[in-house]
């Protein structure tokens, strides 16, 4: 997704649609980097992404709040 | 505005899991890693689309989410209803990341300096050296190192400092 911009008075001013309710804040996101993964790490990477299938073929899905909740509870 | 279900596989949660132990055991701002993936998740709820494409022929609209300060994505899809995520690529990445290295011991050792993975001087080194303004210790990157070319730097300043104080010491005597 890109967003188009215009600086006005030294600050980027988006002029883009929304439906969102004025006075929303929202939070703009620096593109992706990319990653640094080898050739040996991208395999794994896919075999994990591949295989996540089978998780959700199985039902083996968890809410993220849970998965959150675990995490701060160390 | 639409705010869609987010749901874990198994296989990501475990992973997840893991590498919030790896965190904890090797990094001091630990809070960190959950207010990352916090983020994540609401961007994912209001705002799937924001990720980048990352095409697999066998998983049709694959996409991930840059963790910038775990330098490493959330792999997922989604649709109308809910994202799902497949995947973390946070410990292969920061394993792979090419522009974090620690210099060899002995060259710590040899400039008196102590490497614990990180970078770390000795307390009373650092703080002498520091109060002359000999070594200024640069802003730390998104997972709390130093890049190469920073630490080069702050080797070089550190070992240039040692060697004044030498040559100091031999006028001296």
């Amino acid at each position: 997704m890109t967003l188009r911009a215009r600086v006005q008075k030294g600050r980027l001013v988006l002029d883009e649609p929304t439906d969102l309710p004025e006075g929303t804040e929202v939070d703009l996101l620096p593109l992706d980097p990319g990653d640094w993964l080898d050739d040996e790490d991208r395999e794994a990477l896919h075999r994990a992404l591949d295989a996540s299938s089978a998780d959700i073929a199985a039902g083996r899905l968890v809410d993220a709040d849970e998965v959150l909740k675990e995490i701060r509870s160390a | 505005m639409k705010l869609r279900r987010v749901r874990f596989t198994e296989g990501a949660r475990a992973q997840i899991a893991e590498e919030k132990l790896w965190w904890l055991r090797n990094r001091d701002q630990v809070e960190v890693f959950g207010e990352e993936l916090h983020e994540a998740v609401a961007l994912l709820k209001i705002s799937p689309a924001a990720g980048t494409d990352y095409p697999r022929p066998a998983i049709p609209g694959v996409r991930r989410v840059h963790l910038r300060r775990l330098s490493s994505h959330l792999y997922y899809t989604f649709d109308d209803a809910e994202v799902i995520v497949r995947r973390s690529g946070t410990q292969s990445e920061r394993r792979a990341r090419p522009s974090i290295h620690v210099k060899p011991r002995w060259a710590f050792r040899r400039l008196g300096m102590l490497s614990t993975g990180t970078l770390s001087l000795a307390h009373g080194q650092r703080r002498c050296a520091r109060q002359r303004g000999a070594v200024q210790r640069p802003p730390r990157g998104p997972e709390g190192l130093f890049s190469s070319a920073q630490l080069n730097e702050l080797v070089a300043s550190f070992g240039e400092y040692r060697q004044q104080q030498w040559r100091g010491r031999r006028r001296s005597q």
